[in-house]
């Protein structure tokens, strides 16, 4: 299929671009790039709820409440939540937070598969909010996808998938490393900064992670198009990549060759002028 | 130059030339290739870049470099040449200068001809009759999303966000409305006054700055306080959804208008009215 | 010779019948100075070249329309959308047409190439003196080739229909429609009505393909007429006078250099438009007046503009019902101080210096320090502008919020440039106070140096020696502190 080609002719620019001397910054978006598998379907333990109790106990209750209503500065209700929240803050690495004024973001997921469900499962009990979305990538249109994407979702996440600022200070993150289920999540629950979308139904849902994942497997947002930052990194490769070595070699044609020797050469030409005159 | 550097640059040459040939056969090739895009462009980069660090050092290197001395012509105009052309100027005045009816007559005509080529230009556009005044909203339509559903008022999540259109005209480009619902409490007055239902509140989705789409809704419920932001990505411009989406940031200075809403006998989102102004940038007489 | 070849032959059968006998040898003999910033205009020059050979071949493909349709082509993220004519027959040339992709992504390469090419051009020419008499003249043809290459690139980032485009022209509506007494009027007439209409595209394929290249081609030829015909410029040196060039031939040397030079231009062009990719228009989509984007940029050469309306403070002068809108102030009075600026920098230097001599030789940009100031920080004023119109990018790069990389730009716009200023200018007079550089020229091949070096005989005329009929040339400055004075 073209699109597969594409993404193939990806991984072959990263050759030639080795040549042009851009392979360590290559090497280490295409490693990121291969890592970046862990879609196949998890090992599905038991959840155990005096697993998740112990877990929220230790672990949440500081900044979330023992009554689980939240704490004033530190943590909000969850209440009000329910297993969507906390498999996505979970299974993205946002929670535990290190400082409740601090943006949560993705990073090292803390806990095992089996504390994850047992601590989802145990917040599911106790809240009342969205329950886990059952996204299924191939139920969904990833055209459909692509326009729902461009009308809701790409004005805070790019085109591309990059993630740009809000506002605020605030980021939306990239979609690089997310799962189907962790978009589907992110839409009904509106994690962070993020809004609720509840006008999107289970079927737009998917759509829209398929198309994110589409997005993911031709690499929107790898080297050859400098992070899909745009226009803007598309200026700056032009005046990086292209002007620059083109001035360097104008410099090498328009040097003297063989540096500057022979003082007799000044001579004759003076001597030349002054005969002129 | 020494003979072993002219040997050295031939041999660049020669390099170069090569690389060359062999460029130009692999973007043949790559044009049959499964990554024609790849290595027909790696291909003609070669080729291209071949001839162009052949012809350089052959022509720095081979002897063809070289230092000469050329002397410059004259730019500036002599008083001869300049007494000649003021007498040809004068001819001139006393040939066709005595017929001063005649010049002004053709200059006239010349004009008139100008003015006669101005109609067709304004075939280029029809003349304003208001249009950017109105939209496809009116009382009692329904606000739906891009795929047609219509928005029940009942719902229990805050900080949500949907682009409507009204029903009828989905994807009515000065039509459409970016959909908020926000806990009632941190709505102000006249943003209540101007027609909000449990939380919900339509503001035409069009930047009064330069007209793109205000896409961003972002929630910081970072203490100390609540900030709701509604951001346009062109520019930047921030306004306040829970105050009439008043400008509060960048270059804006028009708050978004807002759309009535109200509630249909099946509990869904209507409009209860039109805008009170145009949608988007305006002209200098709307201010 | 008693056997002529075929060159020479062929030759001779075409110079006897026009009359160029004369013309053609002397032509091949003519002198250009050696510098490698003298190559920047050719930088600019070839990549045009590139831009009408590889512009010409997409045209072949491209369809100027608006007309709705269904895309059915093999990019399955998109199919079945309703698209345009336009965005229809790009996403063709890029997924239908072998190497069409290539020869799309070098084109659009070309084009940031080109206004590069000619920024630094223009760097040159302002920071050396070249743009004075008699080349003042051609500061202005060259002044108007900057605003159509920015147009050129401009309606060619708008031809794929797609939602950077879409988004583009819609900014552009807007600040049409904000101009007093004529704007909404004038809005109608270009876009055919009220916005989005179904004209725009239409309209501006032709003038994209046609009308701007074709004057760029008209004034590039009467710019270039004007550079070989006063001759170039040269730095001062050993032997270099006001009246004379020392260079190289035309031919072979300089000829070849400068085709050399074409080869690598369109060999790095070409390498750019195979290694990356540039204006995905598959992942923007077709242009739908309710979708956005962020990073939503022009490309890099309108982000001055881009940069003038998010930097500018959200201020409007009210007059009872009417006002000069925010967007008069940051989309046309801003550019035209800039261009208006670079238009008045030869009447400003005469102003300034008092000089209205010829100058065939270039200034270091160290010797002339007052010019060399006011140009480094008008330059830092616009690259203020152009970071402005990339702030998102920055502040998601450094995450920090865009509203405080906002407030922190504006000051900068302010305060950057008197600084940049008054550092330009010391470092200018502390540079001036170090020994003047080796300026010993490499070796003469004495056999075609002979004493009057490659003088035609006309150029032996009187006026050599007249010593009145051209002041300028007769300065044999080689000393820079002769230079130095009052508006320098």
């Amino acid at each position: 299929m073209r699109r597969e080609r594409r993404a193939e002719r990806r991984v072959l620019a990263s050759l030639p671009a080795a040549l042009v001397g851009a392979c360590a910054v290559a090497a280490l978006v295409f490693a990121v790039g291969e890592a970046d598998t862990g879609r196949a379907a998890p090992p599905e333990p038991e959840p155990d709820l005096e697993l998740g109790a112990e877990l929220y106990s230790t672990q949440c209750a500081n900044c979330h409440g023992v009554d689980y209503d939240g704490v004033e500065g530190r943590g909000p209700s969850l209440l009000v939540e329910g297993t969507a929240s906390a498999d996505f803050v979970l299974r993205t690495g946002r929670m535990p937070l290190a400082s409740p004024t601090m943006q949560a973001q993705r990073s090292r997921v803390r806990y095992s598969e089996e504390e994850i469900r047992s601590l989802v499962a145990y917040v599911g009990l106790i809240g009342d909010g969205p329950d886990i979305p059952e996204v299924d990538v191939s139920l969904g249109d990833v055209a459909e996808g692509g326009e729902l994407y461009r009308l809701n979702c790409a004005a805070c996440h790019v085109a591309s998938l990059a993630g740009a600022p809000i506002g605020g200070g605030r980021q939306a993150p990239s979609l690089a490393e997310s799962t189907p289920t962790q978009v589907g999540e992110a839409i009904v629950v509106g994690p962070g900064a993020m809004p609720v979308f509840g006008a999107l139904e289970l079927s737009d849902v998917n759509s829209i992670a398929a198309y994110v994942e589409v997005l993911n497997e031709q690499n929107t947002t790898g080297t050859s198009s400098f992070g899909g930052a745009g226009p803007v990194a598309e200026g700056l490769a032009a005046w990086l990549l292209a002007l620059v070595p083109l001035v360097a070699l104008t410099r090498w044609i328009g040097s003297p060759k063989g540096g500057r020797d022979v003082d007799e050469t000044t001579d004759q030409i003076d001597n030349q002028v002054a005969g002129e005159r | 130059m020494t003979p072993e550097n002219n040997r050295r640059a031939e041999r660049a040459s020669i390099v170069a030339f090569v690389v060359a040939i062999v460029g130009g056969l692999l973007a043949a090739y790559g044009y049959w290739s499964d990554h024609t895009e790849v290595w027909l462009g790696v291909g003609l980069a070669l080729a291209l870049g071949g001839i162009g660090f052949g012809l350089v050092s052959w022509a720095k290197y081979l002897d063809l470099d070289e230092h000469v001395v050329q002397q410059r012509e004259r730019l500036t105009t002599t008083p001869d040449e300049r007494e000649q052309f003021d007498e040809q100027v004068a001819d001139t005045q006393h040939t066709l200068g005595r017929r001063p009816l005649l010049a002004t007559l053709f200059a006239g005509s010349v004009a008139s001809l100008a003015v006669g080529f101005i109609g067709p230009i304004g075939s280029l556009g029809p003349r304003p009759r208001g249009e950017r005044g109105r939209t496809s909203w009116a009382a009692g339509k329904r606000l739906v999303t891009s795929d047609g559903l219509p928005i029940a008022a009942e719902s229990t999540a805050f900080d949500q966000l949907a682009t409507v259109f009204p029903a009828g005209a989905i994807g009515a480009d000065d039509s459409q409305v970016v959909l908020l619902r926000l806990r009632p409490d941190v709505l102000t007055e006249r943003t209540i006054e101007g027609g909000t239902v449990a939380g919900w509140v339509a503001y035409s989705k069009i930047c009064t700055h330069a007209g793109c789409s205000v896409g961003l809704f972002g929630v910081d419920s970072r203490a100390p306080q609540e900030i709701r932001e509604l951001v346009c990505p062109c520019h930047q411009s921030v306004f306040d959804p829970a105050d009439a989406a008043q400008p509060v940031g960048g270059p804006a200075t028009r708050s978004l208008p807002q759309l009535p809403i109200g509630v249909d006998a099946e509990g869904y989102l209507i409009a209860l009215g039109i805008f009170d102004r145009p949608v988007g940038p305006v002209t200098w007489d709307e201010a | 010779m008693s056997t002529r070849g075929l060159v020479e032959r062929y030759v001779d059968s075409v110079t006897s019948r026009t009359g160029t006998g004369s013309w053609l040898p002397k032509t091949l003999r003519k002198v250009f100075p050696n510098h490698f910033s003298f190559l920047c205009g050719e930088l600019a020059l070839y990549s045009f070249v590139v831009l009408l050979l590889t512009g010409t071949y997409l045209t072949f493909f491209f369809q100027g329309s608006q007309q709705e349709l269904i895309y059915t082509g093999s990019y399955e993220p998109l199919q079945g959308q309703q698209v345009s004519a336009a965005f229809n027959s790009v996403m063709r040339i890029s997924f239908e047409t072998k190497g069409g992709l290539l020869i799309r992504q070098m084109h659009h390469w070309a084009a940031l190439i080109f206004v590069g090419a000619i920024a630094l051009h223009m760097a040159r020419i302002y920071f050396t003196g070249a743009f004075r008499k008699p080349r003042d003249l051609n500061w202005y043809f060259g002044l108007v080739l900057l605003i159509l290459a920015l147009a050129a690139g401009f309606t060619g980032y708008s031809l794929p229909d797609d939602l950077l485009s879409g988004t583009g022209l819609r900014i552009t509506n807007a600040i049409i429609l904000s101009l007093p007494f004529v704007g909404e009027r004038l809005a109608y007439l270009v876009f055919g009505g009220e916005w989005p209409g179904t004209d725009i595209i239409g309209r501006l394929y032709p003038v994209h393909i046609l009308l701007i290249p074709g004057l760029i081609i008209a004034l590039l030829s009467a710019h270039l007429a004007l550079v070989w015909h006063q001759k170039h410029t040269q730095f001062r040196g050993p032997g270099r006078t006001e009246s004379n060039v020392v260079g190289e031939r035309v031919w072979p040397a300089f000829a070849m250099k400068s085709i050399g030079l074409f080869f690598m231009v369109a060999g790095v062009i070409a390498a750019m438009g195979a290694l990356f990719d540039i204006n995905a228009i598959w992942l923007y989509g077709p242009y739908d007046a309710a979708a956005a984007t962020s990073y939503a940029q022009p490309d890099w050469y309108i982000g001055f503009l881009e940069g003038s309306l998010r930097l500018f403070p959200p201020w409007e002068i009210r007059i009872g019902d009417y006002m000069i809108n925010n967007l008069v102030f940051s989309g046309v009075i801003v550019p035209s101080i800039i261009f208006g600026g670079l238009f008045a920098v030869p009447w400003l230097e005469r102003r300034l210096s008092g000089d209205d001599d010829d100058h065939h030789l270039l200034d270091r940009p160290r010797d002339t320090a007052n010019r060399t100031a006011i140009g480094v920080a008008s330059i830092t004023a616009v690259s203020v502008l152009f970071l402005g119109g990339a702030q998102d990018v920055i502040a998601g790069t450094l995450n920090v919020g865009v509203g405080r990389m906002n407030a922190l730009l504006q000051i900068l716009f302010l305060i950057a440039p008197p600084i940049a200023l008054v550092i330009a200018r010391r470092s200018c007079l502390a540079l001036q106070e170090r020994p003047a550089p080796d300026r010993t020229e490499r070796r003469v091949p004495v056999e075609r140096t002979a004493v009057g070096g490659y003088a035609e005989p006309e150029d032996d005329d009187d006026w050599m020696d007249s010593g009145g009929a051209a002041p300028g040339h007769f300065d044999d400055i080689t000393e820079p502190e002769h230079v130095r004075g009052v508006g320098r």
